[in-house]
């Protein structure tokens, strides 16, 4: 049996108020199960962002609700779900162990305990070694594997990524694609992950949201049923890819022809 | 490296000191005090004159006290205005502004009101280091990226916890850069201050030595003035070092 851990009900944003007021989101359904790896993908500014943010908590929706675990979203809610950003969100007076225990310092978990989480966090990230460095002595993928250890470190049922390889080049992401696969396998957790990669969706999801141009509304939702582990350069991955592709480009094209 | 650095740092100066003794002659005794005379003057009246000792007592006094409010006031007002966007909003263009304004030209009221003692020179000083101080503040609080206070929240960490485990120590550097000018700004204000009038300190030696043309005592203040200033902008350093970013 599968459970819906996620549930997304009717949700809409509207951002500023009157003549000027955008419609980011509208009407937006789905459910994301229990142990999936649940992709988001769509047009840049389609508001696929903006629905993390209100999954985390960081945003209240104009309408509808989002629901958890049982419990509706009201706000952050670190014992339930940690968030991984685009910007690696890292802090630059603290050392790699320290960045990995901030959230469990927050929580008032004991300093030894968290020394143990953390190291530990550290060393399924692959980052054994680099406890005692600055964020600034290390590269964009080592940046991001210690925010994702600093979110793991929080222990949650679900891990929310907002374009986390965004700022990545390629060879990085895919390495990190296949190391963020082995940890969830290993961990059991729920991810909802947004991007903007074709390749990305294809090869890492269980199921791809696929969004439409603003307002941001769900297009499609793509079942992708490649057993594990995946090549990323295989057929039934591009195929995939190609899927998406279809469901996306009018899209885009749109989102384009706003901007222009 | 480093040496050689400093040996060519001496050079220059030696060459300025070189050039200063040469220059000397060339001109009126009124106009320019020769190193020569200037250095064993400098020692004569550090080791027999006391009064300096005053002098020097009252301005350093001066410099710290001044120093010490605006860094109090303009943390405070910094730490406000960085975090009520509102509030910054509307006062950042008068503060702007009044920040524009020549400073100087408020001292003959501080005079007016204050007299002619240390109580005028430590509100000019203040005036001069306090805006600076703000400002940089504000900015630096406003200024922190915005997906570090996210990611704290996400984290489960409540308003007081972000102020101080995040947007306290990400606005650290650009704090501390304006306390650091703040510094610097007192020393100019209070010397200038005793300079424009004034009772006792570094300043009133400098200008009485300055009106009665004893050329060699003004170059004797003078260089002590610019100890002062070096040593502070020294302190200034050491305040930018605590930061995390160097």
């Amino acid at each position: 049996m599968t459970t819906h851990l996620i549930e997304v009900r009717n949700v809409t944003k509207i951002y500023g108020s009157g003549s000027k007021s955008v419609v980011a989101l509208q009407n937006v359904n789905f459910e994301v199960r229990e142990n999936e790896f649940f992709t988001i993908i769509g047009p840049s500014g389609c508001g696929k962002s903006t629905l993390l943010n209100l999954i985390a908590g960081l945003d209240k929706p104009s309408s509808g609700e989002i629901v958890i675990d049982g419990k509706k979203v009201d706000g952050p809610n670190p014992e339930l779900m940690a968030v991984v950003f685009q910007e690696y969100a890292l802090y630059n007076w603290r050392t790699v162990l320290s960045n990995v225990e901030f959230g469990l310092e927050i929580r008032g978990v004991s300093k030894v305990e968290r020394r143990e989480k953390a190291l530990n966090y550290i060393k399924l990230v692959g980052l054994s070694g680099f406890e005692d460095k600055y964020p600034f002595q290390l590269s964009g993928g080592m940046k991001q594997r210690v925010a994702l250890a600093r979110a793991l470190a929080l222990e949650t049922k679900v891990l929310l990524m907002d374009e986390p390889f965004g700022a990545l080049d390629e060879q990085t992401r895919l390495i990190l694609g296949m190391e963020l696969t082995r940890i969830w396998e290993e961990t059991k957790k729920t991810i909802v992950f947004v991007t903007h990669s074709l390749s990305e969706a294809a090869y890492l999801s269980d199921r791809i949201l696929v969004m439409s141009a603003r307002p941001g509304r769900v297009k499609k939702i793509i079942e992708v049923d490649i057993p594990r582990p995946r090549d990323p350069n295989s057929d039934e991955v591009n195929r995939v890819k190609a899927m998406v592709w279809d469901e996306i480009k009018d899209e885009s094209k749109r989102m384009m022809e706003v901007a222009l | 490296m480093r040496l050689k650095i400093f040996i060519y740092q001496l050079l220059i100066l030696a060459f300025i000191i070189i050039l200063w003794e040469f220059s000397s002659k060339a001109v009126p005794k009124v106009f320019l005090a020769p190193a020569s005379v200037v250095f064993p003057l400098l020692v004569d009246i550090w080791l027999t004159n006391l009064d300096i000792y005053t002098h020097l007592y009252t301005t350093g006094f001066e410099i710290l006290l001044s120093f010490g409010l605006a860094t109090a006031c303009g943390l405070l007002l910094g730490f406000i205005l960085g975090t009520w966007r509102l509030l910054r909003d509307t006062y950042e263009p008068i503060l702007s502004a009044l920040y524009a304004v020549p400073s100087v030209v408020w001292y003959p009221l501080l005079l007016l009101f204050l007299g002619l003692d240390v109580a005028s020179k430590i509100a000019f000083a203040f005036i001069l280091s306090f805006f600076p101080i703000t400002l940089t503040t504000m900015q630096g609080v406003s200024n922190v990226d915005k997906v570090l206070v996210k990611a704290a929240y996400s984290m489960g960490a409540s308003k007081l916890t972000v102020f101080y485990k995040v947007v306290l120590p990400a606005s650290l550097p650009i704090i501390l850069s304006g306390i650091s000018t703040g510094l610097a700004l007192c020393v100019t204000g209070v010397i200038v201050g005793e300079m424009l009038g004034g009772i006792r300190g570094l300043g009133v030696l400098i200008a009485s030595a300055a009106t009665l043309f004893e050329t060699a005592h003004y170059f004797v203040y003078t260089i002590i003035v610019i100890v002062i200033a070096l040593l502070v902008n020294q302190i200034g350093k050491l305040f930018e070092r605590l930061s995390w970013r160097s």
